[in-house]
């Protein structure tokens, strides 16, 4: 459930936290894109959600912006249908939400499962695809645009809880444009960004918190 | 009386002089023999003074389950590698962990995830969650409760972090909960690292670090079993692939830096010692004879450190390595009786200064026999080897020595001395510039600080110290933590009384800081307690209510009709008291830490933040109830500290009682005692002048330096005030500058002691050996000068 927690909370997050390939023909694919995407430095996209989770009656959709500024800035602002906002800055994670009206600040280091998170995140935006490699058989299921789905292995502890994670690429192949990810309890989650920038200058209410 | 006993014994040995020599020649080599086959011991428990609250926290340090473990910590040193390579380098080294000085090896929690076992932690909620914190959730209970409670977990899966809380709203869509959580939490932070679980390994946040937790069945007062342990990990690491670095935190580490930096130290400080004896003794006499003074301390040592081992068993290296000042001091006697042999040309000289010979050994002797009256161990086998080695020197110098000595026709004139040789400069002149000394020093030693830390009887490597403190980095290690143990016979008892003292201790400190195990897993008759209340509680109309509440309310939060079926389905799980969380590998690594058996008692751990606000008021709570101890550095330091204040102050008194005594015997002058004591008082407060100068603190080690000072200073105002009183000319002046010289060698050689403690114990040797020494020179003579010849 840990595992679980981590690999979905990164793909909630926009990110996907566990590649693993044993196929040696998609082996160089994802160097490739390694390779490009180790090159983004700041990142600026709209998302949409959709959750369709056992415990809702309805899928629910959400609208926002995820910012990324290597090495130590991320954020996840959603407007739709809640007003949240969660910033990370170094070892510092700091919260707000419409509810409360009121900023929660915690520790990384002190919230592990959240580190985990987080380092996981960090690994994925650098790049280095290859330390993910262990617990996932990789396909491709497309190149143009490129579909890598993505199963866990019997070993995995992923196993039980995924059934598999698809992600696909943009045209330049620079960042993921949607991922959707199909759980073993039938929940399911996708995420598509739009309006990708990339390497663009970052404004500064986007670290802010109201 | 003296006298006469002193020939008969004397023309007895001069009788049988080859077989005597023959027999101690035999028992000498014998004894050098024998040092190699000594055991020897670096427990720093040895040196601490015999008092309750030391002997427990002592006692619980080498019982408890931080004793016995060693960490490894593997980090990546190469970029291009990921924490998955790290983890299959950690289990590769783990699988080849295989020794019989390895009992266990933990690589971090196996099996179900943490995630996981917290809720199944949850489970046991009945037994868990007090009839207070109940009642307080009945406040929720309402149509206005279970909406803000639905709205606020709608709110929160829509989080990034939702996916991870989902399992635990749905079993707890009130909160009920949350303090088992946040006792969990706290808990689990109670140690002060920050570690995290990925893939069942410990890694730091960073994720480029994992550690092994080590068990052995090695403790760390085996010197040998400790360096097998050690040597057998490095050699390990050494074999890890290029891009993984590994080093090792463990008390081991640090008993076997110690004994080799003591070795080393013992080997440096003798070598310096003998070098520099051999070079005065051969410039200062011109005669090859004079090594014989070396050979006859030496001889004496070897003796001396063969019976105190015999006594003891084993000899701590700490009194080894004050091996170098006892051969300084036991030479004195060589040298007193070679001058009066050359001077007088005769070896009946002797005879004259066997008498203050005596005296001065008895001084000296009495000194370390108040040592006998230490609670410290230590002191012990350094009173038995001072004292072995000062009797055997004395007998040799007295009754075999003169045997070597050449008859002179003619006395030696360079060796004779008098008061008049003395007079550089007036005697009030003189003793004004000592008094302007002495304020100046006074002055510097009101500055002067003690230091209690047991962490200085540690020389360990500062590479040893430097990769703990990467460690405690890399891990975000926080201060240590002091513990509050609770220790009653029955583990229930011991949980009872432990929620007892929990109970007054918060009402003390709070308890936002104060961690203990009760509050997660509290007493078996407290869980029955929660039992019957929880049962009592939902049974019936609550939960029927809450039930109807949530099924009328879910769907306006898009909450489905069986979202939160897990918390009915579990509402009673968990109730059985003989059941327990026991197959929980989070739950049974806490609960390793929290409590332990020991020779049928068990000890409940509480952590708490080693601060005075906490630890003043939990130290008198420990003293008012009953086996309830603290075990803290500072509390510890606090208690070493008043422990050996204590025993200074009744060992000081009885040698000083002792050296009044003696002096008073020999001098037999109410006057010249009190002009032979300002050696002493010199001494003292040139040792006090210089630490504060250097800036220092002075340590208990110090503090025993000093009363050996004492029983060394004496002899030399003693000696000065006996050949001016019964003018002998028996070279006294240039024996006891050739003695005070050899004795600070022995001394000054411990300034180059690499050990803190074997360094501190030189400095206060020289300063104290050096002061005394000159104003015996200087300012008793000008005083014996104007107060009691002139005037005679």
């Amino acid at each position: 459930m840990f595992k679980k927690f981590i690999f979905i909370s990164i793909l909630c997050l926009g990110f996907s936290p566990s590649l693993g390939c044993s196929d040696t023909e998609v082996t160089p694919l994802l160097k490739r894109l390694e390779e490009k995407i180790s090159g983004v430095k700041t990142l600026e996209t709209g998302f949409i959600q959709e959750k369709k989770l056992a415990v809702f009656n309805r899928a629910v959709v959400l609208e926002g912006k995820v910012f990324i500024q290597e090495p130590d800035f991320f954020a996840w602002h959603t407007d739709k249908p809640v007003h949240y906002i969660m910033v990370i800055k170094g070892d510092i994670i700091k919260q707000w939400d419409e509810d409360t009206r009121q900023v929660q600040s915690l520790s990384l280091s002190r919230n592990p499962a959240l580190l985990v998170a987080v380092n996981q995140m960090k690994v994925w935006f650098s790049g280095k695809y290859s330390s993910l490699l262990k617990d996932y058989e990789a396909k491709a299921i497309s190149s143009k645009p490129i579909i890598l789905e993505f199963t866990p292995k019997v070993s995995a502890e992923a196993f039980n809880i995924i059934n598999k994670v698809r992600m696909t690429f943009q045209e330049d192949e620079r960042y993921i444009a949607r991922i959707d990810i199909e759980e073993k309890n039938q929940d399911s989650t996708s995420l598509v960004f739009i309006n990708t920038k990339i390497n663009s200058s970052i404004n500064h209410s986007a670290w802010e918190l109201r | 009386m003296f006298d006469r006993y002193f020939s008969i014994v004397s023309g007895f040995v001069s009788l049988h002089k080859r077989a005597i020599i023959t027999a101690i020649v035999t028992l000498v080599i014998l004894a050098c023999s024998g040092v190699v086959f000594i055991k020897y011991d670096n427990n720093i428990e040895l040196m601490l003074p015999r008092d309750k609250d030391i002997a427990l926290s002592m006692r619980f340090l080498r019982q408890s389950h931080f004793s016995d473990k060693a960490i490894v910590s593997l980090g990546l040193n190469s970029e291009a590698h990921t924490t998955s390579d790290l983890i299959l380098a950690a289990d590769k080294f783990c699988a080849e962990l295989k020794s019989p000085l390895i009992t266990k090896v933990t690589l971090g929690i196996s099996g179900d995830n943490p995630q996981e076992q917290i809720i199944d932690f949850l489970k046991f909620a009945p037994q868990l969650i007090t009839p207070v914190e109940l009642i307080k959730s009945d406040n929720q209970l309402n149509a206005q409760g279970v909406n803000a409670a639905l709205k606020s977990n709608y709110h929160k899966l829509l989080t990034p972090g939702g996916t991870f809380m989902m399992p635990f709203i749905r079993l707890d869509p009130l909160g009920i909960k949350t303090g088992i959580l946040r006792n969990l939490s706290k808990i689990s932070n109670a140690l002060g690292y920050n570690i995290i679980v990925e893939d069942g390994h410990f890694l730091s946040p960073d994720k480029r670090h994992t550690l092994l937790i080590i068990n052995t069945n090695i403790p760390l007062t085996d010197g040998f079993g400790a360096r097998k342990l050690v040597n057998f990990l490095q050699e390990k690491i050494k074999s890890l692939p290029v891009f993984v670095s590994g080093y090792i935190i463990a008390g081991h580490m640090h008993a076997v830096s110690n004994e080799d930096i003591i070795k080393k130290d013992i080997q440096r400080t003798v070598t310096i010692a003998i070098i520099a004896f051999l070079i005065v003794f051969l410039a200062t006499f011109k005669d090859l004879r004079a090594l014989i003074f070396l050979i006859i301390p030496l001889g004496a040592v070897a003796i001396a450190m063969n019976f105190s081992a015999f006594v003891f068993g084993k000899l701590s290296y700490f009194i080894v390595g004050l091996g170098a000042v006892i051969i300084g001091v036991a030479d004195d006697y060589g040298i007193h009786a070679y001058v009066a042999v050359h001077t007088k040309g005769r070896r009946d000289a002797v005879g004259e200064i066997a008498k203050p010979l005596v005296i001065a050994a008895l001084t000296t002797i009495s000194v370390f026999a108040t040592f006998f009256f230490s609670s410290v161990k230590g002191y012990h086998q350094l009173a038995l080897f001072a004292i072995t080695s000062i009797i055997l020197c004395l007998l040799f110098v007295l009754l075999i020595f003169p045997h070597f000595l050449k008859e002179h026709q003619k006395p030696d004139k360079r060796l004779d001395s008098n008061i008049k040789v003395q007079r550089l400069i007036s005697d009030k002149a003189c003793i004004w510039l000592w008094v302007l000394a002495m304020v100046i020093l006074i002055g510097f030693s009101l500055k002067t600080k003690f230091n209690s830390d047991i962490s200085q009887f540690d020389g360990s490597k500062k590479e040893i110290i430097s990769v703990e403190e990467e460690f405690k980095e890399t891990y975000g290690r926080q201060e240590q933590p002091a513990i509050l143990v609770v220790s009653v016979k029955g583990k229930e008892n011991a949980l009872e009384r432990n929620e007892e003292i929990y109970l007054k201790a918060v009402s003390l400190v709070g308890e936002k800081e104060y961690s203990t195990f009760t509050s997660l897993w509290p007493s078996l008759k407290r869980r029955k307690a929660n039992v019957l209340f929880w049962e009592k509680f939902w049974r019936g109309e609550r939960q029927d209510k809450l039930e109807l509440l949530l099924s009328r309310y879910s769907a306006r939060y898009n909450f489905s009709s069986e979202a939160f079926a897990p918390f009915f389905a579990n509402l009673y799980t968990g109730m059985k008291i003989e059941e327990g969380p026991d197959n929980l590998e989070l739950f049974q690594n806490i609960k390793e830490r929290f409590i332990q058996e020991d020779e049928g008692s068990w000890q409940v751990f509480s952590f708490f933040p080693d601060k005075d606000e906490f630890i003043n008021p939990l130290i008198k709570l420990s003293k008012d109830n009953p086996g309830v101890f603290i075990v803290s550095r500072k509390a510890f330091s606090k208690a070493v500290s008043n422990s050996i204040t204590r025993e200074i102050l009744s060992l000081s008194f009885i040698a000083g009682i002792l050296v009044l005594i003696l002096t008073v015997a020999l001098l037999k002058d109410i006057k010249l005692t009190l002009i032979s004591l300002l050696s002493v008082a010199s001494a003292i407060i040139a040792i006090l002048g210089t630490f504060a100068i250097f800036r220092i603190p002075i340590n208990a080690a110090a503090v025993i330096a000093s009363m050996m000072v004492v029983g060394l200073c004496i002899d030399y105002g003693v000696f000065m005030l006996y050949s001016f009183r019964h003018k002998l000319n028996t070279g006294t002046v240039k024996a006891i500058w050739v003695s005070a010289l050899t004795t600070l060698i022995g001394a000054f050689s411990l300034l180059f002691a690499k050990h803190p403690i074997l360094f501190s114990i030189g400095l206060t040797l020289v300063a104290g050996l050096f002061s005394g020494y000159i104003s015996s020179q200087t300012v008793i003579p000008a005083l014996y000068r104007i107060f009691v010849k002139e005037k005679g």
